[in-house]
């Protein structure tokens, strides 16, 4: 090794020049790198690529285009519900859904709004046009606000507030669009007429890399004039601040340029590289340097020589204590998490660049000139150093024990680390991203969406859309979701402004012919395939926070368990034997309860139990199974007898021939429940033979029967809604529009159960193929993931690694395991820090470990090694420790110094998440190098351990 | 007045007229439009229309059978009832007006009218939006502009007036100057881009020249949609029965 360190240090010094040149010209090349630099904070790419939920969620990414979704929420200067307004939002709604970037807009401008009309349906734009006047516009918002599918969604439900929510095209950069669209279109459009406020991932990714370029060029320079400062205290010449400034500059330089020539996009966490290269790295030239202050002072010119011998005894100590923090960055590459492994390459690059100039240019530059100690007076500690060492020698067991208790104390705060993945999480109190946060939770139902995945056959048979609802349903349950949305509801909702039903049709037939409306709809391309082959459920999230975003998670995929891990059956109940129908509709009455409690647990206070629900749900059967009440067929004679008279009646005949064609089938129905030959019968008797003809006869005795069916349902629904009703005591539409969905499918004749055979009937397997959850809660969850594992990797590799070094550089496994208490001590009371004062966990504060060991650990070196060579000369331990303290300690200690300033200036930083991370690494090194001068000196005095040093 | 300055001058009236018609894109506009939806049109028309949309590698085809009446106030009457496929099968739309549908449910045994003021949407996941599928009056939403012409075809720059809320705020029109057909039209979004791409051809049936075939290309979707119409009964004195409610429910084939 020796002759090594020699030919190099003599090769530096001899070719000073080359050496420098070279130095210019890399540092001139990575100048252009710099053009490249550019952020990416999409958290998709964190992730591996073969992770099986990020491959579902982007997938689901590209067939939907739901997953990049922007809340743009607009609160006016004046009234939301003025002209002005209203067109304006128009106007930004229409410029951004032209642009391909946008897959969809939704807003108060082009929300579908479907409505009843005398006859039928009114399909439009919620805002067709504007309405003219003060009493039209009022009109419109009394029937805006109090439609649950627009408040929360895309109007406050105080009216005062507007959301527009942007769907970015998957194949666009979100962050981008975000960049370069929406903000300048905002900008221009709302310009001094609304506030404008933006939520959800893309933006949030466009927020934080403002705030990571904010820093990058605010902390940098402040970082590089605090080492100025702290080394012209130190060296007190030019010498002395320019080469150590030249070390980090230069590495921060290169390091950033090769980043730019690899294009390799940066993301937040790497905005912090050079202030933890200028903190760290700054010491490796400081090491030289003193060194030739201490060896070479006051001689006239530096002998090359003396300066080769010189630099020679320094580059090991430099080369390990540069080797130990290259570890603690280097075991970040054993995470799962992009992002962190990046920064982990990206910060040992950078330090082997330090190390590389410290020990090259710095000697090379240092031959020219000489070295005066007159101004070189560098902190004296001595005193005080004197005094602990004697405190340490005299209390060594108080020291240990305190030490202890201590420990224990903080160890028992690590189980209370929360943990924080979303990244609009880190945002500062006041910064527009935080305050859009609290705009959204406090106005709308979310912006992170939430997602159930359904493959099948055919998404739209009968079978599948009940199974979709049920997970709609329970959707419904969950807290701060928005309205779950599917092609479910959007079918109920058509079924009921087409036939006054809020239900699912049991027909495939029925299913298409509902269909016809939304077929080709660019919304409805968000929750289908063109095949039908694949659909979502798909709500939003309001929280951001990881915990609760965690618990939906867990609570969204216990439901798929449960619910669907057993094979699902489909049963047709038109020809099944009484007793086995009503044995089936028994089963379904106790496998939709579930749906019930869910949708009245969004909707009502009060809660139903299992005990009262399932008899009045019995009682629907019941009532199918009896006979029609007077009232039930007053009910239908009138549909009857409406149907008859309306220019829909297939046969063209006079009011009279109408009249006695109603009446004579009303005669009937007082009797008995109506058959298709019967209704034949009569039209046969009644329509003129000129005019009759026994197709068109057919067809109209099949409206008949189909009306009579429907109203019996649409009464039975009803009565058994209003019993309910007494407990929940609402009177919100949606609520009873959802309870009645499920109702009615009791009803009908269709009937999905997790049984294979009831009696003798065999259900038909339900051509559902996978059910899975994705959105942005189950993928910060992934992360929460990686970041637990990846947090107990990298800590464990860097302390192994560091052991080993330890164990090899001292010869003793003992020995190796007693330098590393610091590091102990510091890291179990910074993490139980963590724990007690609620400070997340997240993608910064998880470096803390690792990085704390790689550095840490420095100081314990240090001082090992002035204890092994007074041994060695045959000094006592005690003497030997004393020594150390006198020789080592006033080094850790500046050192100690400069690095926790280098940290603290991250508490400047915009980000809570790097302010965190430097106040906790402010904690680190000064529990690092205090514990080194008080733990492991009493430690070494209690257990004696042989110290040898590898020569 | 001397003869022969006479005959020089008459001449020159005649084809500065020639010129000033050809160069005259209302004109034009106004000929393509007697001629496609006019009163150079078929007085009514029955047809199958073939329709198949392709997206990606997805492929429908929608079959339907159409009865068209041009009527005197500028607006067609249609009825389309589709034959295929079977889930489609019997549903049916009756077209009065721009802004007046009915539509038969089959499966619940109901007509219901269908208000939209927004033509704008796709008709049945097809690339062409109910304005498409009659080509409107344009001289009264669009103000025409003259771009160029060749041998065989004008080419017709059409901008949205001021007052008018359409689909597309301009329209290359291309025609075939034989015919008075309209081969292609370029049509923009509100942005100026290129939205939609569609291409025309027409057939001679006795005295009327017809469309047969469209092909609309939506640049944005990345999907087209092919129009064809087959057995094509032109002045066929369709009747009136046909555009009401009663016979929308009749079933077809």
């Amino acid at each position: 090794m020796k002759p090594i360190i020699i030919r190099w240090s003599t090769f530096v010094i001899e070719k000073r020049w080359p050496v420098i040149i070279i130095c210019i010209i890399i540092t001139l090349v990575a100048l252009f790198g710099f053009k490249r630099l550019c952020f990416y904070n999409k958290f998709s790419s964190w992730l591996s690529p073969d992770d099986p939920d990020l491959a579902l969620f982007l997938n689901i990414s590209e067939k939907f285009s739901i997953n990049d979704l922007v809340v743009v929420m607009v609160k006016p200067d004046g009234e939301l519900f003025s002209p002005d307004m209203l067109k304006t939002i128009r106007q930004f709604t229409e410029t951004l859904q032209e642009h391909e970037e946008i897959f969809y807009v939704s807003s108060i401008a082009n929300i579908a709004d479907i409505k009843k009309i005398p006859g039928g349906i009114q399909v439009d734009d919620l805002l067709s046009e504007i309405p003219p006047t003060p009493r039209e516009m009022s009109r419109f918002k009394s029937r805006v606000l109090p439609d649950e599918s627009f408040v929360g969604n895309i109007v406050s439900a105080d009216g005062k507030w507007a959301a527009i929510s942007v769907f970015i095209n998957s194949q666009s950069d979100s962050e981008k669009v975000v960049k370069n669209l929406l903000e300048p279109a905002a900008a221009k459009i709302f310009s001094g007429k609304a506030r404008v406020y933006y939520s959800g991932m893309p933006s949030d990714a466009h927020f934080i890399t403002d705030f990571a370029m904010k820093d990058l060029m605010t902390l940098t320079p402040i970082i590089f004039v605090i080492i100025c400062f702290t080394l012209f205290i130190s060296f007190r010449s030019l010498k002395g601040i320019l080469y150590p400034a030249l070390v980090v500059a230069l590495a921060t330089v290169w390091l950033f340029g090769l980043i730019g020539f690899l294009n390799q996009p940066m993301s937040f966490v790497t905005s912090v590289i050079p202030v933890l290269l200028t903190a760290l790295g700054s010491a490796y030239g400081i090491h030289v340097l003193n060194k030739y202050y201490h060896d070479l002072s006051d001689a006239p010119t530096a002998e090359k020589s003396s300066l080769i011998r010189s630099t020679s005894m320094i580059i090991a100590p430099v080369l390990l204590a540069g080797l130990t923090t290259f570890i603690g960055f280097l075991s970040f590459q054993s995470v799962k998490l992009k992002l962190i492994a990046e920064f982990g390459l990206y910060s040992s690059v950078g330090i082997l660049f330090s190390l590389l100039i410290a020990l090259t240019l710095v000697p090379a530059l240092s031959s020219f000139g000489s070295f005066s100690r007159k101004k070189y007076r560098p902190l004296n500690l001595t005193p005080l150093l004197t005094r602990l060492a004697a405190l340490v020698i005299r209390r060594k067991t108080v020291i240990v024990g305190v030490s202890f208790i201590i420990l224990t104390a903080f160890a028992f705060g690590i189980p209370l680390i929360k943990k924080e993945m979303n990244f609009s999480e880190y945002f500062p109190d006041h910064s527009l991203p935080r305050i859009s946060q609290q705009h959204l939770s406090a106005h709308f139902e979310g912006a992170y969406p939430v997602i159930i995945d359904f493959k099948a056959k055919d998404c739209k048979s009968p079978g599948i859309l009940r199974v979709m609802r049920r997970s709609e349903n329970f959707l419904m349950s969950q807290k701060a979701l928005s309205l779950p949305v599917s092609i479910v509801s959007v079918i109920e909702e058509l079924n009921f402004k087409l036939n006054d039903r809020y239900s699912l049709p049991d027909s495939s037939a029925g299913i298409n012919n509902i269909w016809f409306f939304m077929d080709g709809r660019r919304e409805i391309k968000q929750i289908v395939t063109e095949n039908n082959q694949e659909s979502l459920v798909f709500s939003k999230s309001a929280r951001s926070a990881t915990a609760f975003n965690r618990q939906l998670t867990v609570r969204i995929n216990r439901f798929i368990a449960e619910n669907y891990s057993r094979p699902l059956y489909v049963y047709k109940l038109d020809h099944i034997p009484n007793q086995l129908r009503k044995e089936i509709q028994g089963h379904e009455v106790r496998y939709l309860r579930d749906e019930i409690q869910w949708i009245s647990r969004r909707y009502s206070e009060n809660k139903i139990d299992e005990q009262v629900l399932d008899p009045i749900l019995k009682k629907t059967l019941t009532l199918s199974a009896g006979p029609e009440s007077p009232e039930l067929k007053k009910i239908q004679f009138q549909e009857i007898s409406d149907y008859i008279g309306s220019e829909q009646f297939d046969f063209f005949i006079d009011p009279k021939t109408r009249r006695n064609l109603t009446k004579a089938i009303g005669q009937t129905m007082s009797v008995n429940p109506l058959s298709l030959s019967e209704i034949q019968e009569i039209l046969k008797k009644w329509i003129p033979s000129s005019k009759y003809d026994p197709e068109i006869a057919r067809d109209s005795s099949e409206t008949i029967l189909y009306k009579t069916r429907e109203c019996r349902q649409k009464w039975i629904t009803h009565q058994i809604w209003s019993e309910l009703n007494r407990v929940f005591a609402s009177e919100d539409m949606g609520f009873e529009k959802k309870i009645k969905s499920v109702l009615y499918d009791l009803l009908d004749n269709t009937a999905v159960l997790p049984l294979q055979t009831i009696g003798l009937i065999r259900g038909q397997p339900l051509s559902l193929k996978s059910i899975s959850q994705t959105g942005i809660p189950s993928m910060l969850t992934r992360l929460d993931h990686y970041l637990n594992s990846s947090q107990i990797q990298s800590i464990l590799l860097a302390y192994g690694l560091t052991l080993i070094i330890m164990t090899i550089l001292r010869r003793s496994i003992i020995v190796g395991l007693m330098s590393t208490i610091p590091i102990i001590f510091t890291i179990s009371i910074i993490y139980g820090f963590l724990g007690y004062s609620g400070i997340p966990l997240d993608y910064a504060t998880m470096m803390i470990g690792s990085v704390s060991i790689g550095v840490g650990i420095d100081y314990a070196i240090h001082f090992s090694q002035g204890v092994t060579d007074h041994l060695e000369q045959g000094f006592a331990l005690e003497e030997s420790i004393q020594y150390a303290f006198r020789e080592k300690g006033n080094a850790i200690l500046t050192n100690a110094v400069a690095v926790i300033t280098g940290f603290a200036v991250l508490l400047f930083s915009s980000m809570m998440i790097m302010r965190n991370f430097g106040g906790t690494m402010v904690g680190s090194m000064l529990l690092a190098s205090l514990s080194t001068l008080t733990v492991f000196p009493a430690s070494l005095l209690i257990w004696h351990p042989k110290l040898k040093s590898k020569k | 007045m001397n003869k022969k300055y006479f005959i020089v001058l008459i001449m020159l009236m005649f084809t500065s007229g020639i010129r000033h018609w050809a160069a005259d894109p209302s004109a034009i506009l106004k000929k393509v439009e007697a001629n496609y939806s006019g009163q150079n049109s078929p007085r009514n028309m029955e047809a199958m229309m073939i329709m198949k949309i392709q997206h990606g590698d997805n492929l429908k085809v929608r079959k339907l059978k159409t009865w068209t009446k041009n009527n005197d106030n500028g607006y067609d009457s249609r009825v389309l009832k589709f034959v295929s496929p079977s889930d489609v099968k019997d549903i049916g739309l009756l077209i009065l007006s721009e802004d007046l549908m009915y539509l038969y449910l089959p499966e619940f045994h109901r007509i219901r009218r269908i208000a939209s003021s927004n033509r704008k949407d796709s008709f049945h996941g097809s690339d062409l939006s109910y304005e498409d599928l009659g080509f409107s009056d344009f001289s009264r939403d669009y103000v025409p502009k003259f771009l160029s012409e060749d041998e065989t075809r004008w080419v017709l720059e059409l901008n949205e007036k001021s007052d008018r809320q359409k689909a597309y705020t301009k329209i290359i029109l291309t025609v075939d100057k034989t015919s008075l057909m309209p081969l292609s039209m370029d049509l923009y979004n509100r942005s100026g881009e290129l939205w939609k791409h569609a291409e025309y051809s027409s057939v001679k049936l006795s005295s009327y020249t017809v469309i047969n075939a469209l092909k609309m290309v939506d640049k944005k979707r990345n999907s087209t949609t092919f129009l064809e119409f087959k057995d094509i009964k032109l002045d066929q004195n369709l009747d009136s029965v046909i555009f009401t409610q009663r016979f929308l429910k009749r079933r077809i084939g």
